[in-house]
């Protein structure tokens, strides 16, 4: 038996990882070979490029197979993974788990596929008859949300000033030389959806959220997306309010007055400062919108660290009401104060010059 | 502070390269920091840096990382193996 992890550009064989796990008190052994299909989300796929970053991705497997090892007792672990070119029906990847009985060996091989295609530094682009992608990263680029994203940004630039209500629209913006689209330039926002039921498919606030942010310049540090339950939470926040770079939290959902609804419960106990206005202006905007309705939500802001927190309802309306009137005006003079940069003094000077 | 930069995959396609050198500012401290410049830097990966993990010398980090110079910041999109 011999410990063997590694990233191959040769093809590979099942029978190497067989034999690197055979040993005489094994009486189980599970393998796992994934090969190269022909189809993927109902595209027709001729090749897979593969591609690594090779010194990390040995590192993060023998990581992988390390914890395994670990977690389970008498299994013996190995994998291959290959890069470069792979034809329809190749051999991508080969696992293989040997312990004294079936349970653990079929469970071991199980975790180390799952665990590999999770975290290892591999990448592959699919080619077909629609053209070459990475997997994975399409999503990003090619979804509604921010496709509309690169079009609102022009959008924004071209019509910043014509900013809905209008009365007194021009007045809210901290930056009137940037306009609404430029106004969070350089900001970092980290995002959070609280939620039971959301997946990143069907995140329609947190994506929400996330297109209105950038358009306004903001970059998004961070989106996640959690369940409603106060400690995860509250460490989400702890974890990212204290990094130094990000100007802001903006969570939405759990902001209401059923039973599951805990974003309140876990945030209020971490402000070091409230922002009453905050929910006071969200409801009044609110108001207008949905009527009477608009007091059962909780939404509310506050200071964690240096770190502005907003928790908004979970509905696409009252995220985009917080996001453009309230959020995007107050956030860089705000962010100012708290880092206890003078941005008027600031801006003067720079007149002055 | 010098840093190394490596792009791979869907990241390496926008910034047009596999590894560079790079003296960032000095206010580029964390990781999340540096995300903000990587934004800055190739506004193409902005709408992306959602999804990009940064490895710092081999291993994941964490946006409040804090840099070193000579560190190798790895640029990590969604990985796909398997």
């Amino acid at each position: 038996m011999t410990q063997l992890v590694a990233i191959r550009t040769e093809p590979l064989s099942l029978d190497d990882v067989i034999a690197a796990v055979t040993r005489p008190d094994a009486g189980a052994l599970a393998t796992f070979s994934g090969l190269v299909r022909n189809h993927a989300d109902g595209r027709r796929v001729t090749l897979l490029e593969y591609e690594a970053y090779a010194s990390m991705a040995e590192k993060e497997m023998a990581r992988i197979v390390a914890a395994i090892e670990a977690e389970i007792p008498d299994v013996a672990l190995a994998v291959l993974h290959r890069i470069g070119r792979l034809e329809v029906g190749e051999i991508a990847v080969v696992c293989a788990a040997s312990s004294p009985h079936r349970d653990e060996a079929f469970r071991a091989c199980r975790i180390l596929i799952d665990r590999i295609k999770e975290t290892v530094p591999i990448w592959k682009r699919e080619h077909g008859p629609e053209g070459p992608y990475w997997v994975g990263w399409r999503d990003a680029r090619c979804s509604p949300d921010t496709e509309s994203g690169h079009a609102g940004h022009a959008h924004g630039h071209e019509h910043g000033q014509n900013h809905r209500h209008t009365q007194d629209g021009g007045a809210r913006l901290s930056s009137p030389h940037l306009g609404p689209a430029g106004a969070l330039t350089g900001q970092g926002v980290a995002v959070l959806t609280v939620s039971d039921s959301r997946t990143s498919a069907n995140d329609k606030s947190g994506q929400l959220a996330r297109k209105l942010l950038s358009e306004a310049g903001a970059v998004i540090v961070k989106a996640a997306i959690l369940p409603d339950d106060p400690s995860q939470i509250a460490q989400w926040i702890t974890d990212h309010a204290r990094v130094e770079s990000t100007a802001a939290l903006v969570i939405t959902g759990g902001t209401g007055i059923a039973a599951r609804d805990q974003t309140i419960e876990a945030l209020s106990p971490l402000l070091t400062r409230t922002l009453d206005g905050f929910g006071e202006a969200f409801r009044r905007l609110s108001y207008d919108q949905i009527g009477p309705k608009a007091v059962l939500s909780r939404a509310l802001a506050g200071v964690v660290e240096t770190c502005l927190v907003f928790a908004l309802p979970g509905s696409p309306k009252a995220v985009e009401l917080a996001i453009r009137e309230l959020i995007i005006p107050l956030l860089p003079h705000a962010s100012a104060l708290l880092r206890g940069q003078s941005v008027h003094h600031h801006s003067e000077h720079e007149h002055e010059r | 502070m010098n840093v190394e930069v490596l792009y791979f995959a869907g990241a390496r396609d926008i910034s047009g390269k596999d590894r560079e050198s790079v003296d960032l500012p000095a206010q580029v401290k964390s990781i999340a920091s540096f995300l903000l410049w990587l934004s800055d830097r190739y506004p193409d990966l902005t709408p992306h840096i959602p999804s990009l993990r940064i490895a710092r010398n081999e291993t994941f980090a964490d946006n409040d990382d804090l840099l070193a110079a000579n560190d190798v910041l790895a640029v990590i999109p969604p990985v796909a193996g398997g």
